[in-house]
């Protein structure tokens, strides 16, 4: 007990400074007060010795602001860079990534098929919920080896394939993996996947009759 | 076509994270770095540096975050990294009270190399069945008026709120949110066979490891 009154209170004395004879008949008479206080305290509290004595409904959360003034950072406008997007899809899902030779919770979010209005192209964007980072950014693109759906044999309801994701800053090729609650939501997915592929597949082998 | 898609921040801040070995510290840096929940204990050995930006209504914000060693003997150079912080965070567990009776020596050995800075303190494990510190005994920090949030790197249970509030306060406006991020159209590349093959058997392999998370289902 005394010592912890030793703690709270010694960082009124800077660690290696002289204290001056004045201060430290100061410093002691504090130390006596508090220990008095905190021993009647401790003595009428019945719920042991770490509980402070604080209101029933004492909330440890309370905001705390000690800001006052003007903002140091000005307020900008939101840019999502959806604004030339059309909306295909939308579901409700956790994605995963493979890395370090196992899977790894990428986050929880609305995955959107997006449509570019100038270029048709589908892509698949998934933001983390309450943060709005993003957690998934590509193209469903039809090459070889990339976007092709296929089940994890060790899960149900869930769907993996593999993309050159550019939701990190850095873009890099990742195998994700999708997972729903309900088994519609796996059909829906695939449907609306396969759908997207085969468009921007269309889209691939319409440019070279037009040059 | 490959390049990075440097984001223009509107402000770059350090943050360290200090606290007891063990109360989740690295866990708690990593749910935000890539999403993972890493279950395994590894203990940190001097300081991990990473970076993480959140989307505000204030601009990008960057936060260059000091993951501290816990553990006394694995220190490094302590305090050294505390200079130049501009926020801070002190974590404890809520299922250890002794990580709990060792935020004042953190706050102490913080305040001393960074004055004025704004710090939040955080009861990491939440989740807990086995929670050992309560509510009304986390008294602390307001003697020393810091802002405290209860979270859980494991549920992600107010995870976002301990960078919120030092967002706020490093911009000093109360009135900051996080917004969605920027998505800006991505870059594609060129597969050859060769690659397209090995992505293949990368596939086969993928797809027979476990998910980390299967029997929970709460994302509605």
């Amino acid at each position: 007990m005394y010592y912890r009154n030793l703690i709270n209170t010694d960082s009124q004395i800077p660690k290696d400074s002289i204290v001056q004879k004045s201060q430290l008949k100061d410093i002691t008479h504090q130390y006596k007060f508090k220990y008095l206080n905190n021993f009647l305290i401790q003595s009428m509290d019945p719920h042991g010795d770490d509980d402070e004595q604080v209101g029933e409904d004492y909330n440890p959360e309370q905001e705390v602001f000690v800001g006052e003034g003007q903002a140091t950072l000005p307020q900008l406008p939101v840019q999502t860079g959806e604004e030339n997007d059309e909306e295909v899809a939308k579901f409700r899902a956790k994605i995963y990534r493979f890395a370090d030779a196992q899977w790894k919770e990428r986050g929880v979010g609305d995955m959107k098929f997006l449509k570019n209005k100038q270029t048709n192209k589908i892509r698949l964007l998934m933001r983390q919920d309450k943060t709005g980072k993003l957690i998934a950014n590509h193209f469903i693109t039809a090459q070889e080896g990339f976007c092709k759906l296929s089940q994890l044999k060790t899960a149900d309801k869930s769907w993996i394939w593999t993309c050159y994701d550019a939701s990190d800053e850095q873009p890099k090729v990742w195998q994700l993996c999708v997972r729903f609650i309900s088994p519609e939501e796996v059909e829906r997915f695939k449907t609306e996947f396969e759908k997207a592929y085969e468009s921007n597949k269309a889209l691939q082998e319409e440019v070279p009759k037009n040059e | 076509m490959a390049q990075q898609q440097q984001v223009q921040v509107a402000a770059e801040f350090k943050l360290v994270v200090v606290g007891d070995g063990a109360v989740g510290k690295t866990t708690f840096v990593k749910r935000h770095l890539t999403g993972e929940f890493e279950k395994k204990y590894l203990a940190t050995q001097g300081v991990e540096v990473s970076q993480v930006i959140f989307y505000t209504t204030h601009g990008p914000i960057r936060l260059v975050i000091w993951d501290t060693a816990g553990q006394e003997k694995l220190g490094g150079l302590r305090e050294g990294y505390y200079i130049g912080a501009n926020c801070a965070i002190i974590m404890f567990d809520v299922t250890s009270r002794i990580s709990y009776k060792n935020v004042p020596k953190w706050h102490k050995d913080l305040t001393r190399i960074c004055e004025n800075i704004p710090i939040v303190l955080v009861g990491n494990k939440v989740d807990s069945k086995d929670r050992k510190v309560k509510a009304r005994q986390i008294t602390f920090h307001r003697k020393v008026n810091i802002q405290y949030y209860d979270v859980s790197a494991k549920s992600n249970y107010q995870y976002e709120k301990p960078f919120l509030y030092l967002l706020r306060r490093l911009a000093n406006d109360t009135n900051l949110a996080l917004v969605q991020a920027m998505a800006l159209l991505p870059p594609e590349i060129p597969i050859d066979p060769e690659y397209a093959a090995q992505i293949e058997k990368e596939r086969q392999n993928a797809e027979n490891q476990p998910l980390p998370d299967e029997e929970d289902d709460e994302f509605k």
